[in-house]
């Protein structure tokens, strides 16, 4: 056996946990070896120090902490606890509810497109007089208010509620309940909303909302079309919200019931050149259509 | 004490029964859990969480495992549990810190020979690494065979036996100052 071994052995040597075999082995290595000798005596004079040193005993009202700790609360004094929370954390608990309400109400307002679209859905009716027709040789216009896709629908094509299918109509009614239920919840709100959108398209003479439908109608004389599209418009009990300008394009913001839409259509394509470029999924109530006019 | 005897009153609902066992076991679980910590406050702390959970476990104690294993394993597992917090990891990084925390006894007292040896024993305990802190502690502080450390710890008997072996190593190195 090499000192390395019998040393290995030494704990157990001490605890009296070696089998008799390996016990005569360390002995018999021990009896030709002054080193490891000294080594053994070391460690249980280590062992007998740390197994003489003075025990811990717990502190005074240990147990009786414990069996407070223990002791089942009773429900009325769980309940008592909860109905007399200290002011100082009362008080915070109850602004951090107060900032909580508040910061969700102006989530579930302001949150989503779609709600936002909800408060501008009925404008006040601007008068056809807002802004006077302009004069000079016209000119197309150069200020659409989305993006005309790629492939816009001719006018001959049938693109609105009647071939929309189910389910986008059941997605238009959803949105309409929807919209319902977001204007009860802050009439005033949308009141204000909707007189600075008016004010909006008056003073900056822009459209200022994404519209149902875009619109661009081509026609050789568009002081004549705008009169025709004002009358159709009349026809079909709907209004002219604004008109716009930008340099000498012009732009005409309406608004129609939905259910008119393809009278809409088929009569302005009778006035000139009717492209849709831009249209939302079809929807119950009122259209919101913005028609660009372009010389041909 | 009749440790069966008591088992049956406690797993009985008997609150005579666990003030018994709290009056019976509280220096040897809080002995354990201040080697263990070094810190009397967090060991009373821990001391005091040990019997509340075997207060809330008593009735599902089988009484496969002694009473007594199965508090050293309780106190053992919250120890060791607090000293791997995030925490208590920025202590353990400070070993002097760890071993001042160690030595509670006034200065004064530090004079007294037999003061000074627990204290010196008390600081080469608390400079040990965790894991064979505790066996030692279980070992040559609260007298359990290697045997019922391998219960309490959960690890096999030849591990027990290795850790326990360095751990002595250890000390040997720091408190031979103190051999005649």
């Amino acid at each position: 056996m090499t000192c390395h071994e019998a040393r290995d052995l030494f704990s157990a040597l001490i605890d009296e946990t070696l089998t008799r075999e390996q016990r005569a082995d360390v002995y018999g290595h021990l009896t030709t070896c002054a080193e490891c000798r000294r080594e053994l005596t070391a460690l249980e004079r280590t062992v007998a120090l740390v197994r003489g040193a003075t025990p811990v005993r717990a502190p005074a009202g240990f147990v009786d902490r414990v069996l407070a700790a223990a002791r089942p609360v009773p429900w009325y004094v769980r309940v008592a606890r909860a109905a007399l929370l200290p002011w100082p954390v009362k008080v915070p608990l109850g602004a951090a509810a107060v900032v909580l309400v508040a910061g969700l109400a102006v989530l579930m307002f302001r949150g989503s497109q779609e709600q936002q679209q909800a408060a501008r859905h009925e404008p006040r009716p601007l008068s056809d007089r807002a802004a006077p027709p302009a004069s000079g040789p016209p000119v197309a216009p150069s200020m659409p208010a989305a993006p005309p896709p790629a492939s816009a629908p001719e006018v001959t094509s049938r693109p609105r509620a009647d071939s929309a299918p189910e389910a986008d109509r059941a997605a238009g009614v959803a949105s309409r309940v929807e919209e319902e239920g977001k204007r009860e919840q802050a009439p005033a709100a949308l009141e204000s909303r909707d007189k600075v959108m008016a004010k909006r398209a008056m003073t900056q003479s822009q459209p200022a909302s994404a519209p149902d439908v875009v619109a661009r109608l081509e026609t050789p004389d568009r002081d004549t079309a705008e009169r025709g599209l004002a009358a159709l418009v009349a026809r079909l009990t709907g209004e002219i919200i604004a008109r716009h300008f930008e340099g000498e394009a012009m732009t005409v913001e309406l608004a129609i019931p939905a259910d008119r839409y393809e009278d809409f259509i088929r009569e302005a394509g009778r006035i000139g050149t009717l492209r849709v470029e831009t249209e939302r999924p079809a929807q119950a109530g009122r259209l919101r259509i913005l028609v660009h006019f372009g010389t041909s | 004490m009749q440790e069966d005897a008591l088992v049956a009153r406690l797993r009985r609902g008997d609150r005579g029964a666990f003030e018994e066992l709290v009056i019976a076991y509280q220096h040897r679980v809080f002995g354990v859990a201040l080697r263990m910590l070094g810190n009397r406050a967090e060991a009373e702390d821990i001391a005091q969480e040990t019997f509340l959970r075997a207060h809330r476990a008593l009735r599902e104690f089988r009484g496969d495992a002694r009473l007594h294993t199965w508090l050293y394993a309780i106190a053992s597992r919250l120890c060791l549990n607090r000293l791997a917090s995030a925490d208590r990891r920025l202590v353990r990084g400070d070993d002097a810190a760890l071993a001042a925390a160690a030595t509670d006894e006034p200065t004064a007292a530090a004079r007294v020979e037999r003061a000074e040896l627990d204290a010196a024993v008390r600081e080469a305990i608390a400079a040990l690494p965790e894991e064979r802190r505790i066996v030692v502690v279980l070992r040559d502080l609260e007298g359990l065979s290697y045997e019922e450390i391998a219960e309490v710890l959960e690890l096999e008997l030849g591990t027990v036996r290795s850790r326990l072996h360095r751990a002595r190593m250890d000390l040997k190195a720091k408190l031979e100052r103190f051999a005649p």
